[in-house]
């Protein structure tokens, strides 16, 4: 019951982006939302929800910062 | 109203209707770039760039440190011995000359010339950019909570950090976090004064930052500015401020996206440079003949810039 609440909350979340992108990187989040929710131990779960999140602004940062 | 008058009517309506209303384009509205040596970079992401005087280093596709002697127009390139896999983050040069990068999101390394890490300090949190002021690295720690401090100070090595300027992250409650820690990702320009520009990438204002964190924020304006909605779906994020250089003057240089020509939208780089006085006074916006990445120098009158093409060219506005 966790795991379906827990995946309910990621994609409500991940729902707030908008619904237009297309880059890649608002993809892979998806994914690794997706992969994340799978993960037994709320704990690791939590963590790797947080990566994700981590990874997807690294993939941004290239376009937003980087020259 | 005989026939003569319908006729001069007729002429006057017909030359009224021939005027443009927009702004008629002129080549002379268009800024050459004078192309001084390179190429110096191919077309991979620039991540950080420090400089001191005629000298610029850049880090460039994550692995490869670039050494730039804009004097000499001599360039050098190193890769940095990582191991496979990593990829490092910015570049900041500190007061002693040492150059720091962020290696992955939990270690700053300091590098040699040759790309040797010569010390690897390890974070215990995760950080997505670095830079330098003075004798102390700038972190920016990746932040899932704003408002707060956006960047902080601290000496390599030793524990504990203190906010570094009035830069703040905001709050994006209409978009996810995710998004929200991307849009407050800190950049940040060179300078050839005690004062550095930064700036976040959906703002068109610059902070101008000292070593001590002292800040004046200055809005630049005639810029355009778009939604965070539409820099988080664009795969060519038109920035406000793509680059930012304080000249021995005080006189902010910025590179902005602008609006490509036709054809132009997927070359990298910024179309437009604007200058500003000290206190943000406009000074003009020039359309560049082609794109730029970087302002790797700026002196009065004139400006060095990094091309599209991984070039160093010269602007005169």
């Amino acid at each position: 019951m966790n795991k379906v609440l827990l995946t309910v909350a990621v994609l409500f979340g991940f729902l707030a982006i908008p619904s237009s992108a297309t880059a890649s990187c608002t993809s892979t989040l998806g994914d690794c939302y997706t992969a994340a929710a799978k993960i037994d131990s709320f704990w690791y779960r939590w963590a790797a929800g947080l990566d994700c999140e981590l990874d997807y602004a690294e993939c941004i940062r290239m376009l937003l910062v980087g020259a | 109203m005989n026939v003569r008058t319908i006729a001069r009517l007729s002429l006057f309506t017909t030359a009224l209707g021939a005027c443009r209303t927009g702004p008629i384009a002129r080549d002379s509205d268009v800024l050459p770039l004078a192309p001084v040596f390179g190429p110096i970079v191919a077309s991979e992401v620039i991540s950080g760039h420090a400089d001191a005087g005629q000298e610029v280093w850049m880090l460039a596709g994550g692995t490869d440190l670039v050494y730039v002697d804009l004097a000499a127009r001599r360039v050098r390139r190193s890769a940095i011995r990582l191991r496979p896999g990593e990829l490092c983050w910015g570049l900041a040069r500190l007061e002693d000359g040492s150059l720091w990068t962020l290696r992955g999101r939990h270690s700053v390394v300091q590098i040699d010339p040759d790309g040797a890490i010569t010390r690897d300090v390890a974070l215990a949190d995760p950080h997505l950019g670095i830079f330098g002021a003075a004798g102390r690295l700038i972190y920016q720690q990746a932040s899932f909570t704003s408002p707060g401090p956006a960047l902080r100070a601290g000496v390599p090595g030793q524990a504990g950090t203190e906010p570094w300027s009035d830069m703040t992250t905001r709050p994006f409650d209409r978009l996810a976090r995710a998004a929200s820690i991307a849009l407050n990702m800190v950049a940040c320009g060179g300078s050839a004064l005690p004062e550095r520009p930064c700036w976040f990438p959906d703002e068109a204002a610059v902070s101008l930052i000292d070593g001590r964190g002292t800040t004046r924020t200055i809005d630049l304006t005639g810029l355009v500015v778009v939604s965070p909605d539409t820099l988080l779906t664009t795969e060519n994020p038109p920035r406000a401020v793509r680059d930012a250089y304080v000249d021995r003057e005080g006189r902010i240089w910025v590179l902005s996206s602008g609006t490509a020509p036709a054809g132009g939208s997927g070359r990298p780089g910024g179309w437009l440079l604007a200058r500003y006085g000290p206190r943000g006074e406009p000074m003009g916006v020039r359309r560049l003949a082609e794109p730029a990445r970087l302002i790797l120098r700026a002196e009065p009158g004139r400006a060095l810039l990094l091309t599209g093409a991984g070039m160093v060219a010269e602007a005169v506005p």
